[in-house]
């Protein structure tokens, strides 16, 4: 009775979920109602399979459903990874008006795949079997605005209806031939005399169960639906390759009579099944991407599963099912650590260079068959049957893999190496056999039928695969090797990539002609090249991640043209939508006064205008423009043609094109080492024959193609010949290419402008990428006949209508909304004025206006900074990095008596250059801008020499299991094995990780000191830290404690991890600046020297290293154990006040942040956290001067502040220095929010739950494609809301309005900032003046407020949308956080 | 090649060469690195920092944390028909950039050192 029960709450729990998920109002409830669901429906299969042990026969009968205990199995491990997803999601997933509709179509992908576990009678089975596949379908285009989601979800939704359709013949064949289902044990000996159709009904049965589970399993030829799955978010892969994608198998198993009893059917499964294990393990090794190669992985450990079934080894496929499942759903809800075990990978620790396969491996090899073998002979209970034999071979191979894996971080001696290896080789397969003989022992009825229907040939088939593949790889080796390898990869191309290109240029069989380029041309295109690419942004890899502007090269050009220029190459939004803007202005942040201000100032000619007539009243110019702005249509994004294959082709080829070179692309900066240039890999491809390729340029394309010059500038020069484009607009063409693909060639341009010489990454510059593109352009474009220019002239002329429209759709909407929509002469008046403003100003118009409420409102509370005594009684002074996250945590530090702060780059002013023990490399820790000067390297403490060689011990075995582990991942015919031995351990760790997430703890304090190396003179160290105290301001009152504190962010499993660190440090953490700086001003020398130079370190301060982690607002001082008895007091009360500081900021942060309150501090250690802080998001302006200016005030964590004070800098060259260097970085970073901000798609990296890493490089959105630059969409938006305001800097200075001008007028980057309008910069002398603000045309004006004698602003008489000017302006300082 | 190394002159056993210097925005330091490598050049010379005055004002020099927003000055030397690409690209580069570039003519004492493909070849 229990029994029935949890059988029957098995299968209903999932169904529950997916309703009270579907029902659930509120979008965060349908996420915990589905899991506790789920979390229901795994109890209850645990009862079942507690149920199935204890019963003799193992067998829970409920006549509609039904269990045995494979099947017990199979439902929990589904129903419990479910869960585990399920509750990942609820985390990770933003709520909005979707969330409802994904977690119910999760419940019902789940329903359907238990009911199909567990179902007994054939229409409860095709059910749920049916329903899953379209809860499915629905789950990928979840996505839908995307192109490769609409894609992939048709291609899914034809291969899984194919297989929907053989399953229900099937079911239809044997019940009109015997009245049975073939789920039944019996109905196997009835259709064995049956006919259908004249055709033996048996093999008409199996046969179409084969093609229902190859569909569901995604094996060939259904492979390739699969890898469009991972166009939805993560949570849904994980769902899907744990358990919706083992059906297959799960079909087989359940038909296993019928199945093994018919030879078509299983020689059908045996051969598709060995074909795909092979292509899909080549397929999945040379993918670069996590996601993809998780993906065809999969598809080969299915097949695995099916080859299994088909030599009857059914027990071993359940096993496989279970294991294979949880370890995927744990890759690929962890898929975001990718990028730091890459990096990890990197900074290896040295103990051993990494070693090649050598002779002892090969003896161990040999040792280790040998004895395996003699062991499979000698004890036959462990194998007795040949489909053991072949499960055996597959375990050793993976034995010996993550062995080779081990021994390239651990070598030992020869001897050593061959005992040891070949004994835990053995013994990891014979435990390995044993576990399987325990799980077929335990499985009842026994599943195991050796496979009487084709007796040996399942096994010689298999032998005679191994040996194709064996000799294919010698022969690769060898004289034929490059026709064989250029064979296979063609094979693996066509049969894993839709070729959907049917018709079109492939036709044209006329040659291209090849033009030689002269070197003065090749020249003059390699400048064009380079003044393309200002059009993208440097990337840095993920690995250490700057915010730059999006638009930097463009910022000569000021920001209006700028963006101009944005819009029409990019395509992308520059300004918020007006409706937008209207949503702000009703919430407050903007007042009426603001946007009639900067309108009179915009728009200053046709204001001054006298009123026109209209609906029997006279309309002020400025009420139309006001109208227009609140209520006027917006303008659409322009979508003028970029590149003459735009302009004259198809353009699903230009996408084509886009992603053929991305995916080149990708692969080159996917190798270990560098080799050819990029422009090889094209010529790779036609010499291969790729049919992408062929279906696009045809074979006289990729004969020229073969042609092409080394030199990428050469190609650029035929290819433009080809095109027939004139060298005038040439620069324009490649800036069009390369706009198609800026992630990459932004990724380019750092590589060649930005990297540091010693990064080892593969060559790559943006004059490659354009080449590439390029040529496959003009080879498409060459037989492509239709002429240009009409085209153009039409496109030309519908932009001019659209404009026209445009503005009577406007004139129309004033005339409307000001109650003048009568006749032509009033439409006339209104056009008059809107006809002067242009439709994409009005966004300009409405920042401005944001922009002045903003800084209205900061320079209104400066000046009401209250006045406090300089404290006389200072026991300590913080000195933390300018970022915004430091001003919370230095107002509530203030808040503890004795304690100043300060705001000072968090490098520290050192441009350290570090080597962290254990390296082999040195890596930079310094802002971007400046070249790495001063070497610097870690060191263990005396006292903590055995921690540390501790740590490093524990370091060595992390790296040598996790080269085990992914040599094995990525060894031929090693996975299978690997996953479901490794899944049981990693699919419990996974769930505990998400079901109870771990608390955070305080960073550690280094047992470690970072020291300036002895090459460098203490003449330099004293030069380094004259510069840093007297840029600082640090130059006399030092109290008895100054800590240096340094900031990073922990968090795991999330990409964009160093987005979250110091920009001032390259995008790294910071302590090892604070820990080298801080030693430095302790060293006697140095002292000695500074006070020759005139600054007097008291003999009783002390520095002090500290770090923030601005994930969990702990903060650490990182060298106590160096700290003078004198001080420790000190240091320890410091230390609780920085507590109580951490604690009062983590408090504010958890009302900013959605979820419980109460974990707020532990979101950067919970893998399901896609927002583990807010980062630098709110970020608005920047005040250089002295802390009294500021201190007091609560400034929101939205301002940068650093430290000046005139006083001490009568040079101005202090100023000069933090004008040009940190003003530079923090407008970086502020225009990069906003850009981030205003188009999440384009200057985005877009939902981080779409993110598929590639190495430590970067991540692309689903598919392949192009490289995501910018910040995630999870860094500015939360449930579809803004959290960044998107304003340009603000920056405020307290110095001489003359001294700064000075700086201005010296700095070209200054000049180009300011009068561009990147930044604006208010000033004042002393506190208690009126604020100056620098127009761009160089002239300064006192108080931006509006004039007295202006009039009554026109629009407060539309109550709907503006608050009156009385009303107390919604702080946007405050309050921009809670945007609701 | 054998023109300039045959090519006597009064400056007794050295060979002539023409010697390239460019200033530009330190920006676009690795548009005229790429010209003069990609030209045969076998090596440079790169001044950051550098201060001066022209037809754009006063430009300052160094400063102290930011290497880049300053001008930057590269001096090369190579063989005279090597000469050509480099200032087709660098004028190009300055029909829309600010800064100025000079060949002179100068002279060696090791040819050897300044031809691409010896010893001291581009990496």
């Amino acid at each position: 009775m229990i029994a029935v029960s949890a059988l029957l709450l098995a299968v209903s729990a999932p169904v529950i979920g997916a309703l009270a998920a579907a029902a659930g109002r509120a979008p965060a409830r349908s996420g915990r109602f589905l899991t506790i669901s789920l979390g229901a429906g795994t109890i209850a299969s645990t009862a079942l399979l507690v149920a199935t042990a204890s019963a003799s026969d193992g067998i829970v009968d409920a006549e509609v459903m039904g269990s045995d205990r494979a099947t017990a199995l199979l439902a929990l491990v589904t129903l419990a990874t479910a869960t585990v997803v399920s509750s990942f999601a609820t985390r990770s997933l933003d709520r909005d008006a979707r969330t409802a509709r994904f977690f119910a179509a999760i419940g019902v992908l789940v329903s359907g795949t238990v009911l199909a576990v567990l179902a007994v009678h054939p229409v409860a089975f095709v059910v749920g079997w049916i329903v899953a596949g379209w809860a499915l379908v629905d789950l990928v285009g979840f996505d839908s605005g995307s192109t490769g989601a609409a894609r992939a979800r048709r291609r899914i939704a034809s291969s899984l209806a194919v297989g929907d359709t053989a399953l229900v013949a099937a079911l239809a064949v044997a019940w009109v031939s015997v009245g049975g289902s073939p789920l039944e044990r019996e109905a196997v000996d009835s259709l064995r005399d049956a006919t259908f159709g004249g055709l033996p009904a048996l093999h008409v049965v199996a046969v179409l169960l084969v093609v229902a589970a190859l569909s569901r399993s995604a094996i060939t030829p259904f492979h390739r639906w699969l890898v469009g799955t991972i166009t939805a978010p993560t949570p849904v892969s994980a769902v899907v390759h744990a358990g919706f994608v083992s059906g297959g198998g799960i079909l087989l198993i359940r038909s296993a009579d019928v199945f093994v009893a018919s030879a078509p059917a299983v020689l059908l499964a045996f051969t598709a099944a060995m074909l795909t294990v092979l292509l899909a393990s080549a397929v999945s090794i040379a993918r670069p991407d996590v996601k993809g190669s998780l993906a065809w992985s999969t598809v080969a450990q299915m097949s695995f599963m099916v080859v299994q079934c088909a030599v009857g080894a059914f027990s071993s496929a359940v096993f496989h099912i279970a294991g294979h499942g949880m370890y995927k759903a744990a890759r690929f809800l962890g898929a975001g650590d990718t990028v730091l075990a890459e990096v990890r990978s990197h900074r290896r620790p040295s103990g051993g260079p990494v070693m090649a396969v050598s002779v002892r491996l090969m003896v161990t090899a040999a040792v280790s068959t040998v004895a395996v073998t003699a062991g499979m002979w000698l004890i036959p209970p462990l194998v007795n049957d040949p489909g053991r034999i072949l499960i055996g071979v597959f375990a050793w191979i993976t034995a010996a893999s993550a062995l080779n894996g081990w021994l390239r971080r651990h070598p030992f001696s020869t001897m050593t190496t061959i005992l040891i290896g070949s004994a835990s080789t053995v013994a990891a397969v014979f435990t390995y056999l044993a576990g399987l003989r325990a799980v077929e022992g335990f499985l009842k009825p026994a599943l195991d039928s050796p496979v009487t229907a084709v007796g040996a040939v399942p096994l010689a088939l298999t032998v005679a695969g191994l040996g194709l593949v064996l000799a294919t790889a010698t022969l690769a080796s060898g004289r034929f090797g490059d026709r064989i390898r250029a064979a296979t990869e063609r094979v693996r191309i066509r049969w894993s990539e839709p070729v959907s290109l049917r018709s079109g240029p492939a036709a044209s069989t006329t040659p291209i002609l090849m033009v030689d380029v002269d070197e003065v041309t090749r020249a003059e295109i390699r400048v064009d090249v380079a003044r393309a690419t200002d059009v993208v942004a440097p990337m840095w890899p993920l690995s250490s991640f700057v915010a730059v502007n999006p638009l930097g090269d463009l910022e000569p050009l000021g920001f209006d043209r700028a963006t101009a220029e944005a819009r029409r190459w990019r395509r992308a939004r520059t300004h918020l939508p007006l409706e937008e803007f209207r949503a702000d202005h009703a919430r407050g942040l903007t007042r009426a006064t603001d946007l009639e201000y900067v309108v009179r100032e915009q728009f200053a000619a046709v204001c001054a205008r006298p009123p026109v007539g209209a609906g029997g009243r006279l309309l002020e110019p400025v009420e139309v423009i006001l109208a227009d702005l609140l209520h006027g249509p917006d303008a659409p994004t322009p979508q003028s043609p970029r590149t003459e294959l735009e302009r004259r082709g198809d353009p699903a080829v230009s996408i084509v094109i886009d992603h053929l070179v991305a995916e080149w692309v990708s692969a080159h900066l996917a190798r270990a080492e560098s080799g050819p240039r990029l422009i090889a890999s094209l010529r790779r491809a036609a010499a291969i024959r790729d049919p992408r390729l062929a279906a696009v340029v045809g074979r006289a394309g990729m004969d020229w193609i073969l042609e092409l010059d080394d030199d990428p500038a050469a190609v650029i020069g035929a290819a433009c010949a080809a095109m027939g484009l004139d060298p005038s607009d040439r620069t324009d063409e490649i800036r069009g290419q390369l706009s198609r693909l800026a992630g990459w060639a932004g990724l380019a341009k750092w590589r060649t402008a930005w990297a540091p010489a010693t990064d080892r990454r593969p060559m790559i510059a943006p004059i490659d990428i354009a080449a590439v593109r390029m040529a496959l352009d003009a080879a498409v474009l060459h037989a492509t006949p239709e002429p240009a220019s009409v085209d153009d002239v039409a496109a030309s002329t519908a932009g001019r209508v659209r404009e026209s429209d445009l503005l009577e759709q406007r004139v129309r909407t004033v005339a409307d909304v000001l109650g003048c929509s009568g006749g032509a002469a009033d439409l006339d008046s209104v056009r008059s004025v809107l006809a002067e403003v242009p439709a994409d100003s009005r966004t300009a118009v409405w920042l401005r206006a944001q922009e002045r409420a903003f800084d209205e409102k900061l320079l209104g509370m400066l000046d009401e900074a209250p006045v406090a005594d300089r404290d006389e009684h200072v026991v300590a002074q913080a000195v933390f990095c300018i970022d915004v996250r430091s001003e919370g945590l230095r107002r509530h530090l203030e808040e503890s008596p004795g304690i100043e702060t300060l705001g000072f780059a968090g490098f520290f002013g050192v441009a350290l250059d570090v080597r962290r023990l254990g390296w082999d490399h040195s890596e930079p820790r310094c802002p971007v801008l400046v070249a790495p000067s001063v070497p610097a390297s870690e060191q263990p403490r005396p006292e903590a020499l055995g921690a540390v060689s501790l740590a490093l011990g524990n370091e060595c075995g992390r790296a040598g299991a996790r080269s085990a582990h992914d040599t094995a991942k990525s060894a031929p015919g090693a996975p299978f094995v690997l996953a479901e031995a490794l899944g049981w351990f990693t699919g419990v760790a996974a769930g505990i990780r998400t079901l109870h997430p771990p608390r955070v703890r305080p960073p550690a304090p280094r047992s470690t000191r970072v020291t300036i190396d002895d090459s460098v003179l203490v003449e330099q160290r004293v030069f380094a830290a004259e510069a840093v105290l007297r840029t600082m301001g640090l130059v006399e009152r030092m109290a008895p404690l100054v800590l240096l504190c340094g900031h990073a962010s922990r968090t795991v499993n999330n990409p964009h991890a160093s987005a979250l660190d110091c920009g001032a440090c390259g995008g790294a953490a910071g302590d090892d600046n604070a820990l080298a700086v801080a030693a430095l001003l302790n060293s006697v020398d140095v002292r000695h020297g500074l006070l020759q130079r005139g600054i007097e370190i008291p003999d009783d301060t002390w520095f002090v290293a500290g770090v923030h982690d601005t994930a969990s607002d702990h903060v650490t001082i990182l060298d106590r154990s160096t700290v003078p008895e004198t001080h420790r007091a000190a240091v320890a009360e410091l230390e609780s006040a920085l507590a109580r500081a951490g604690a009062a900021r983590a408090a504010t942060r958890a009302i900013e942040l959605p979820g419980p309150d109460a974990r707020v501090r532990d979101r950067g250690v919970d893998w399901a956290q896609v927002r583990p802080e807010w980062g630098l998001a709110g970020a608005a302006a920047f005040v250089i001067g002295p802390r009294s200016a500021t201190r007091g005030l609560d400034l929101g964590g939205r301002v940068f502040l650093h430290g000046y004070d005139a006083e001490h800098d009568p040079t101005g060259r202090v100023l000069e220095t933090i004008m040009t260097a940190p003003m530079v970085v923090a407008h970086w970073i502020s225009a990069q929010y906003y850009f981030s901000t205003v188009d999440p798609e384009v200057f985005g990296a877009g939902d981080k739950l779409m993110h598929n890493a590639i190495g430590s490089i970067g991540v692309v959105s689903g598919d392949g494609g192009d490289l995501r630059v910018g910040l995630p969409l999870q860094s500015t938006h939360v449930d579809g809301r803004r959290q960044h305001q998107p304003l340009r800097l603000l920056s405020v200075i307290q110095a001489d309005l003359t001294s700064i001008e000075e700086i201005i007028m010296r700095h070209s980057i200054l000049q180009t900032l300011v009068s561009g309008s990147w930044l604006r910069i208010a000033a004042r002398s002393h506190p208690g003046e009126a604020w100056s603000v620098r127009t761009p045309d160089g002239t300064w004006v006192t108080s931006p407020r509006l004039p007295a004698d202006t009039p009554a602003p026109v629009t407060s008489s539309d109550p709907s949308h503006t608050p009156s000017p009385d009303e107390p302006l919604l702080d946007p300082v405050l309050d921009a956080l809670e945007l609701t | 090649m054998t023109e300039s190394s045959t090519t006597e002159s009064h400056w007794s056993g050295l060979t002539p060469m023409a010697r390239i210097e460019v200033v530009v925005d330190g920006t676009h330091v690795p548009t005229v690195r790429d010209l003069l490598l990609e030209a045969g050049a076998t090596g440079y010379t790169a001044f950051r920092g550098v201060s001066g005055f022209g037809h754009h004002g006063e430009r300052h020099g160094h400063l102290l944390f930011n290497d880049r927003d300053s001008l930057a000055m590269l001096i090369s030397v190579m063989p005279f028909d090597r000469v050509a690409p480099v200032v087709a690209g660098i004028r190009r580069l300055l029909d829309e950039q600010h800064g100025v570039v000079f060949v002179s003519e100068t002279h060696v004492s090791r040819p050897e050192y300044f031809l691409a493909g010896s010893g001291g070849g581009p990496a």
